[in-house]
């Protein structure tokens, strides 16, 4: 009897160390991103602007769309920014214009670094031969210019765009911005498959799905998330460089198509600094914040600095 | 007593390319054939390039060999695959030379020996297998270890790890490539007299790979001695050591100090 209610207790100790194990892995990954002064100062820079874009979604001083007022109008206390060559008021635009700018950026870097680590660790993790042809393929893909293949995919959904939305953009994005990620996460499987912990899996009798899903994963995450944050900031640049070659849906309310508007209207020639200004600072902040994030990775990519400094921390408080 | 393993002029070649003229073979091993019985220790001796990690490899199927037979049981397992590969794994484990490097960084010292528990399908209690495991190599308590990462540990301690996690499979075979070589020669004894153990109490056969001759006088009852891929003497430790037949061995053995000065 008593030997059971030891046993219990032995289990209940067992469960709720584990449990608090688990949460408190994910508490560490954020927190040690979050405990590097760069990393913090990057996120809440990316909340900001999120903040910002959620504002957009639900109101703007004025119709964006609308050319309300007298066009080139420097700030004034109407228009917060100023007006557009158009008459369109541009702190409207700049508010109405954040959402999709994230949803793009945020949804290339998802979807590019979805396929890069599918591609890249399928390669590393698969027979020699598939794992040169992928190679090809994926140099295939970096040396073509991504300006050429931009006009290619962009001309190429020019005629069909209309009903599409933001589609055809993010594809072309994603297409362009997929090959890079991959090339790095093949190189790093490659040279992870061959130590002895992954052996030493194969040996125990893990599957192959097993070993990239718990141990190859694990081990990039830091460079899945770095990844993302580059290949987001890759999606943000490069929509305003489509909006800028014009290839992109021209009419769509976002930061890049504000350039391209600015740039088209030669605001730069025409002084009027408060149109092409803020678009332009908009996307400067959000890759800065990006770049910010990045900091706090190396310290995330080793356990073991991490306790250290844990330790250390500790210490001083 | 039927031998648990044994192999029949196995062979390993490895091709490098050599600039553009072509490629040379490397012949790692060249008829090796050696046996291991239910029980025993057995030993396996050479400097190092002698083809000794290769052989372990090849018992593995981490290599595949160029020629020559593999026997598990008198059953000929040199060419299956799948899962009769899968199924013979279970049977033959292999420690590695380096617990830095044999253990995921990133997982917990308890998930180490829980994988292989959980991929056989072990039918009792997990929990209480693995402190049984863990009791078993010394880890003790276990609670205290558990939740532990690799780099919390040390390097003999690591060593303990994975052999909790290959016993967790319930192998017939052990091969021990080098296993106390990285660790601090204060650390060593433990370890081997954790492989006697093992050997005494589960019967497991154990082929103990090294190329130091004071650890093999300790543990084993037979030893191989291996030069340049081939097996140039073999016979009981002691007599080896005593009066060793070849003059590879005989160079080996007057490198070594004192083959029977403890460590
Ligand atoms: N994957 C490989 N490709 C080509 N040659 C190899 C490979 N692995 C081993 N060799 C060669 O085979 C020979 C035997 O190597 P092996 O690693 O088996 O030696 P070892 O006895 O384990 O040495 P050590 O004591 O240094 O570990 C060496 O000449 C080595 O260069
Ligand atoms: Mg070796």
């Amino acid at each position: 009897m008593e030997e059971k209610s030891n046993l219990n207790e032995k289990n209940i100790y067992n469960k709720s160390t584990k449990s608090k194990v688990r949460t408190s892995v994910i508490k560490s990954t954020l927190g040690t991103l979050l405990k590097n002064n760069k990393s913090k100062t990057g996120f809440i820079m990316l909340l900001s602007i999120i903040t910002f874009s959620i504002i957009g979604i639900f109101y703007s001083p004025y119709n964006p769309n609308a050319y309300l007022f007298k066009i080139a109008q420097p700030p004034n206390s109407v228009n917060l920014l100023g007006t557009t060559g158009y008459g369109q008021d541009v702190f409207s635009e700049l508010l109405r214009g954040a959402a999709p700018t994230l949803m793009i950026a945020f949804t290339v870097g998802l979807l590019g670094t979805l396929i890069a680590v599918l591609v890249g660790i399928f390669a590393g993790f698969t027979s020699k031969t598939t794992n040169a042809v992928i190679n090809i393929f994926i140099n295939i893909f970096l040396v073509i210019p991504g300006v050429l293949l931009i006009m290619l995919f962009g001309t190429y959904f020019m005629g069909i765009r209309q009903n599409l939305g933001y589609l055809p953009t993010i594809i072309i994005l994603v297409i362009t911005g997929w090959a890079f990620g991959a090339r790095t996460f093949r190189s790093i499987t490659l040279s992870i498959v061959k130590r002895d912990f992954v052996l030493s899996s194969i040996l125990i009798g893990e599957s192959k799905i097993s070993i990239i899903v718990r141990q190859i994963m694990r081990a990039i995450m830091p460079i899945i998330v770095s990844n993302f944050f580059f290949t987001s900031m890759y999606g943000a640049m490069g929509l305003t460089f489509i909006e800028y070659l014009g290839v992109g849906n021209i009419q769509q309310v976002n930061w890049g198509t504000m350039l391209y508007w600015a740039i088209n209207y030669e605001a730069y020639l025409t002084g009027t600094w408060w149109w092409i200004l803020p678009p332009s600072i908009m996307i400067s902040l959000l890759m800065f914040s990006l770049i910010l994030l990045n900091f706090g990775l190396d310290e995330m990519a080793n356990p073991s600095l991490r306790v250290f400094k844990k330790k250390k921390r500790d210490k001083n408080e | 007593m039927n031998e648990l393993i044994r192999t029949e002029n196995l062979t390993k070649e490895f091709e490098t390319r050599k600039g553009f003229t072509g490629i040379t073979k490397i012949k790692a091993l060249d008829n090796v054939n050696i046996s291991l019985y239910p029980n025993e220790i057995v030993g396996i001796v050479g400097a190092s390039g002698s083809g000794k990690s290769t052989l372990a490899k090849i018992l593995v199927f981490l290599y595949k060999s160029t020629s020559g037979k593999i026997y598990f049981k008198d059953e000929d397992i040199t060419k299956i695959h799948g899962k009769s590969l899968k199924k013979y794994r279970k049977e033959i484990q292999m420690v590695f030379q380096d617990p830095y490097a044999s253990l995921d960084p990133y997982h917990s010292i308890e998930w180490h020996i829980k994988r292989p528990l959980l991929i056989s399908h072990y039918s009792g209690n997990i929990d209480d297998r693995i402190d049984e495991l863990m009791n078993m190599v010394k880890l003790t308590p276990p609670e205290s270890y558990k939740n532990k990462f690799p780099h919390q540990v040390s390097g003999g301690q690591r060593q303990r790890v994975y052999i909790a996690r290959v016993l967790a499979l319930n192998p017939q075979i052990l091969i021990a490539d080098e296993p106390v070589s990285m660790l601090d020669v204060s650390l060593r004894i433990d370890v081997l007299d954790l492989l006697l153990k093992i050997k005494n109490e589960l019967g497991i056969g154990i082929i103990y790979i090294t190329h130091d001759l004071n650890t093999v006088s300790m543990v084993t009852d037979r030893i191989y001695v291996l030069h340049n891929g081939e097996v140039v003497e073999d016979g009981h430790t002691n007599t080896i050591l005593t009066s060793p037949q070849d003059g590879y061995t005989k160079a080996l053995i007057e490198a070594a100090s004192d083959p029977y000065k403890r460590i």
